[in-house]
């Protein structure tokens, strides 16, 4: 659906992408990791050509992207939602408008509009007493979603998220990755994520990507990328997860078994922020593994 | 701005710039429009409208109300039709204005005006307003008669009228005026009057003999009528004699002032101009009597000054010492005070005691000798008889002598009668009284009956009542009074130029300027002469017009001004926001951000040309005119502008970066974003109140 080939992009003469390549196939979920300053955001949003890249090819669905004129540029982004790290929201519209907007814009009739951003609030969970709100009168989380609600309603074959928790405190990163989470399972899109969620990736990610200096430098299942890095940056994302992750999974494996044999239960969820998600993770990958 | 243009924000854009340049005009208009008629209105309020008065006669304010119906009445007499309008009062005098009906409006009619009216109580003037006219001011005796009748057949000219020393030329149509203007201004330069002015006091010995020579050196070189003497017709009588007067009336007044002489004391030192206080010598005046005067000091001359009395009363001081102090109070002499004015009234006082004893004194010397004549002839009939009387006594003492020897009785008869007669008549008091001259004596007594006759025929009463009148008629003025009017006209006698002699000759446009002044200088031999030429006449345009004029290019102005203030308005509040959305869109695409590099050519020329097409459209528009600014000059000004705004526009506008790339990333234009997003962000304006029809999401 979306193939990048060899892109660049330089800002003032400081390379952001050098020879940048990535595919990402419908239905697929490809997570995007990397240092601050690698060029993540500038690849995403050259994808989407808010920032025109200096060489390179990007081709969706067959279709030269940098080729298109500027009305097909125009139905091209209506196909590929985009999620910003600061929700990008038009401070003067409503919630509801907010989501309406691209909508309206691409000549649907506001009635269609509207039932589309309705269906598209309530997938993210935005409570319909919400929706007459201004976006300043929301919490960050609610702000974000309703971000995701515009990019979802309508209907893109491809979604691209430009750090869509970065901007949030810990508190509310969870509401917003379950969005994803959920999206990342259910959607028939394509899902190119940017993120330093490693549990988040290793959980939702069919393909993982870390980049360096402009360039995909390592690529494969989240398992692998993270057990078998080949380049330097690869082995020190291997080294923070076993750091972070792997030893609260020893230790909740340890508890879990301790359990089991007090209460005889086989499976609990226990929240423990990030080291749910990694438990599950690795349970899920686990299982994958070993079905496989 | 290409892809904003293309997107269909074009239509918005030039909707925009159509309003902008339209309301502008109207507003920029209308305000010069307010401000033209709210200036206009005052001046019409003032001097009425254009051509609706001829005449303002000017009358003193007290007599206002008197002359109100006087006048009303004089016109109705003398300008049958004539309309009449009280205008305002100022400093002291009241105006009406007079609109003379088109039949009365000739030459002589307009030139009888000032007769007319000085029948008025407080008369005190007129001033010509009539319109459409051309003035021609300080018109030269010598070419007034000439440039009238050069005046008269200009085309377009009805008549021309003297107004003092000016020629008013009423025009036919006010359209001419421009016309005649010119040609009157053409035909006034042809004049020029060259003119020697010799210093103040300078008597030239024969005035007439050196213009002539003058006048003949200069046709020499220019020719027998490129030259004219004009001296006597121009000289100026009325200005002069006003000096002169005032200069006598200074005389006048000083010697009536009370004047002070002052002996310094050693140590005291005055000068001249000073002011000093005298105070009488305590125990030489009545104490109830203004005890000081004060003294403006005149001259000094060693250790003596002099001076008038400029303030307080005299008569305490009079005939006595005062002590003489200087501002600081310090003691510098001691003085007397006179007063001529008083001492005249004295005299007169006593010449006329002397009247009442002169009539009775002349009657009894009358008396006197008429009685000293009947004497003088009594006394020489006595003589006459002493004589016979004597002579007859010799021939009795004769006779008897010639007895005496016969008869002794006789003899001592002749003895006793020898010794009376010699005791009786001697011989010499007889010779002495016979040389009295009385026939001298009775012709001088003749005499003086004669003038004392002719004393008793002078009407004594009429004198009397003459030297009354002259005691009676001296000036009531206070020393105050007299001190006052005396720096008054001092004040104005030291701004004026009091004019010794002059030279004045008419020169024509072939003469030399630079040469005819050296050559006068030359001729006349003086080196401290002040030579110059100036017009004979000059044209002055119609003050009237002039000010409507000045109140046309002031509306002019304000339009400009407006217009410039309505351009920048509407730059900062329309345009900013869309260069800045042009900036922005310049970053996104990843170009430098600093400002050079921001300003780039395209977008730079466009918020240039913005500026220029919005200014020049409103000041078009709305008739503005500044001075001195052409219409080139007006796009640069507007080019400027718009470069200004756009230079700043992302700190007076800035566009929101985040919501504009989710405008794109959401697939709309940058025509809709405009519409959508940035331009209901903006602040409010002619741009956000045109968006709203294009606006969906209200």
């Amino acid at each position: 659906m979306l193939q990048v080939y060899d892109l660049y992009k330089q800002y003032r003469g400081v390379p952001a992408l050098q020879g940048a390549t990535l595919a990402v196939e419908p239905g697929e979920t490809v997570v995007l990791m990397g240092p601050s300053g690698c060029g993540k955001s500038t690849l995403i949003r050259c994808i989407n050509r808010l920032t025109e890249p200096d060489a390179g090819e990007i081709w969706f669905n067959g279709e030269a992207v940098r080729a298109m004129s500027a009305t097909r540029l125009q139905e091209y982004r209506r196909q590929v939602g985009f999620v910003f790290q600061h929700f990008n929201l038009i401070a003067r519209l409503t919630v509801l408008q907010n989501v309406m907007l691209g909508l309206v814009m691409a000549g649907r009739d506001k009635e269609a509009a509207e039932k589309a951003a309705y269906q598209a609030l309530k997938r993210v969970g935005i409570h319909p007493h919400l929706h007459d709100r201004l976006p300043a009168a929301l919490s960050g989380g609610q702000r974000q979603r309703v971000g995701i609600a515009r990019a979802l309603a309508a209907k893109p074959s491809l979604m691209l998220w430009d750090e869509p928790t970065a901007a949030l405190d810990p508190i509310l990163v969870q509401e917003v990755l379950d969005v994803m989470e959920e999206l990342a399972t259910s959607a028939k899109a394509g899902m190119l994520i940017v993120t330093h969620e490693l549990a988040f990736a290793m959980r939702v990610a069919d393909r993982l990507l870390i980049m360096d200096e402009g360039r995909i430098v390592e690529e494969g299942a989240p398992r692998q990328v993270f057990t078998a890095p080949s380049s330097a940056v690869g082995q020190r994302y291997q080294r923070l997860w076993e750091s972070r992750y792997l030893d609260v999974h020893h230790s909740i494996r340890g508890r879990q078994a301790h359990q089991r044999q007090q209460t005889g239960v086989t499976k609990s969820v226990v929240h423990l922020g990030e080291g749910v998600g990694a438990t599950g993770c690795l349970a899920s990958q686990g299982n994958t593994a070993s079905a496989s | 701005m290409l892809r904003l243009l293309r997107a269909g924000y074009w239509r918005d854009l030039l909707t925009l710039i159509l309003v902008t340049t339209l309301l502008g005009s109207m507003v920029a208009g209308g305000v010069a429009l307010v401000a033209d008629k709210y200036f206009a209105g005052t001046v019409s309020g003032l001097v009425g409208e254009y051509g609706e008065y001829d005449v303002i006669v000017h009358v003193r304010e007290d007599a206002a109300a008197a002359v109100r119906q006087e006048i009303r009445d004089l016109v109705e007499e003398q300008l049958d039709g004539a309309h009449v309008k009280q205008g305002i009062t100022v400093a002291g005098k009241a105006n009406y204005f007079v609109a003379i009906p088109e039949r009365h409006k000739t030459q002589a009619q307009f030139e009888r005006l000032n007769d007319l009216f000085t029948a008025l109580s407080g008369y005190a003037g007129l001033t010509f307003i009539t319109e459409p006219s051309v003035v021609v001011n300080n018109v030269h005796n010598a070419v007034r008669q000439t440039l009238l009748g050069e005046l008269q057949s200009i085309d377009g000219v009805r008549f021309v009228f003297r107004d003092g020393a000016n020629l008013v030329a009423v025009l036919e149509d006010p359209e001419r005026a421009e016309t005649v203007y010119q040609a009157a201004k053409q035909l006034s330069e042809q004049y020029r009057i060259l003119e020697a002015r010799f210093p103040f006091q300078y008597e030239l010995d024969d005035p007439e003999q050196a213009a002539r020579t003058v006048e003949q050196a200069m046709q020499q070189v220019w020719g027998e009528h490129a030259v004219r003497d004009v001296t006597v017709a121009g000289s100026d009588g009325e200005m002069g004699s006003f000096v002169t007067a005032l200069q006598e009336m200074k005389r006048f007044l000083t010697g009536y002032a009370s004047r002070a002489e002052i002996t310094l004391n050693t140590s005291g030192s005055v000068i001249v101009n000073d002011l000093v206080t005298l105070t009488a010598i305590p125990g030489t005046g009545d104490a109830a009597r203004p005890a000081s005067v004060a003294v403006r000091i005149t001259g000094v001359n060693a250790q003596k000054a002099v001076g008038y009395v400029e303030r307080g009363e005299v008569d305490a001081l009079l005939d006595t010492q005062v002590t003489v102090r200087d501002a600081t109070g310090r003691t510098v002499g001691r003085g007397s005070v006179t007063n001529e004015r008083l001492e005249l009234v004295r005299a007169i006082d006593a010449g006329l005691e002397l009247l009442d004893q002169l009539s009775v004194l002349s009657v009894e010397a009358g008396d006197a000798v008429g009685s000293a004549e009947e004497t003088l002839k009594t006394f020489q009939a006595a003589l006459v008889q002493l004589e016979t009387v004597q002579e007859q006594v010799r021939q009795i003492n004769e006779e008897l002598t010639a007895r005496s020897s016969a008869d002794p009785g006789q003899v001592l008869l002749s003895v006793l009668l020898s010794g009376l007669v010699k005791r009786m008549t001697p011989e010499q008091d007889v010779d002495d009284l016979k040389e009295i001259d009385i026939p001298g004596m009775q012709a001088g007594l003749r005499d003086m009956a004669s003038r004392l006759d002719a004393m008793s025929r002078i009407d004594m009463a009429v004198v009397k009542q003459e030297m009354l009148q002259v005691r009676d008629n001296l000036p009531r003025l206070t020393d105050t009074q007299i001190g006052d009017s005396l720096r008054l006209i001092e004040r104005y006698l030291a701004g004026q130029v009091v004019p010794g002699d002059q030279i004045q000759l008419l020169l024509n446009p072939e003469v030399d300027q630079d040469q005819s002044q050296k050559l006068m200088k030359s001729v006349l031999g003086r080196s401290d002469i002040s030579v110059f030429v100036s017009p004979a006449a000059v044209v002055t345009p119609n003050a009237r017009a002039t000010l409507f004029s000045v109140l046309g290019e002031v509306r002019r102005t304000i339009a400009g001004l407006t217009a410039l203030a309505l351009t920048l308005l509407a730059l900062l509040l329309d345009h900013a926001v869309l260069f800045s959305s042009l900036q922005l869109q310049q970053r996104e695409k990843g170009a430098d951000n600093r400002l050079l590099r921001r300003l780039r050519p395209g977008n730079c020329l466009w918020a240039m040309a913005m500026g220029s097409i919005l200014l020049i459209g409103v000041y078009t528009g709305s008739g503005a005119r500044i001075p001195g600014l052409a219409q080139y000059h007006v796009l640069l000004l507007g080019g400027g502008l718009g470069w200004l705004i756009y230079a700043l526009a992302r700190r007076i506008s800035p566009v929101d970066a985040e919501e504009w790339v989710a405008g794109v990333a959401l697939g709309l234009n940058p025509a809709q974003v405009m519409r959508e997003i940035v331009v209901p962000a903006n602040r409010p304006g002619l741009l956000l109140f045109l968006n709203r029809a294009r606006q969906v999401f209200h």
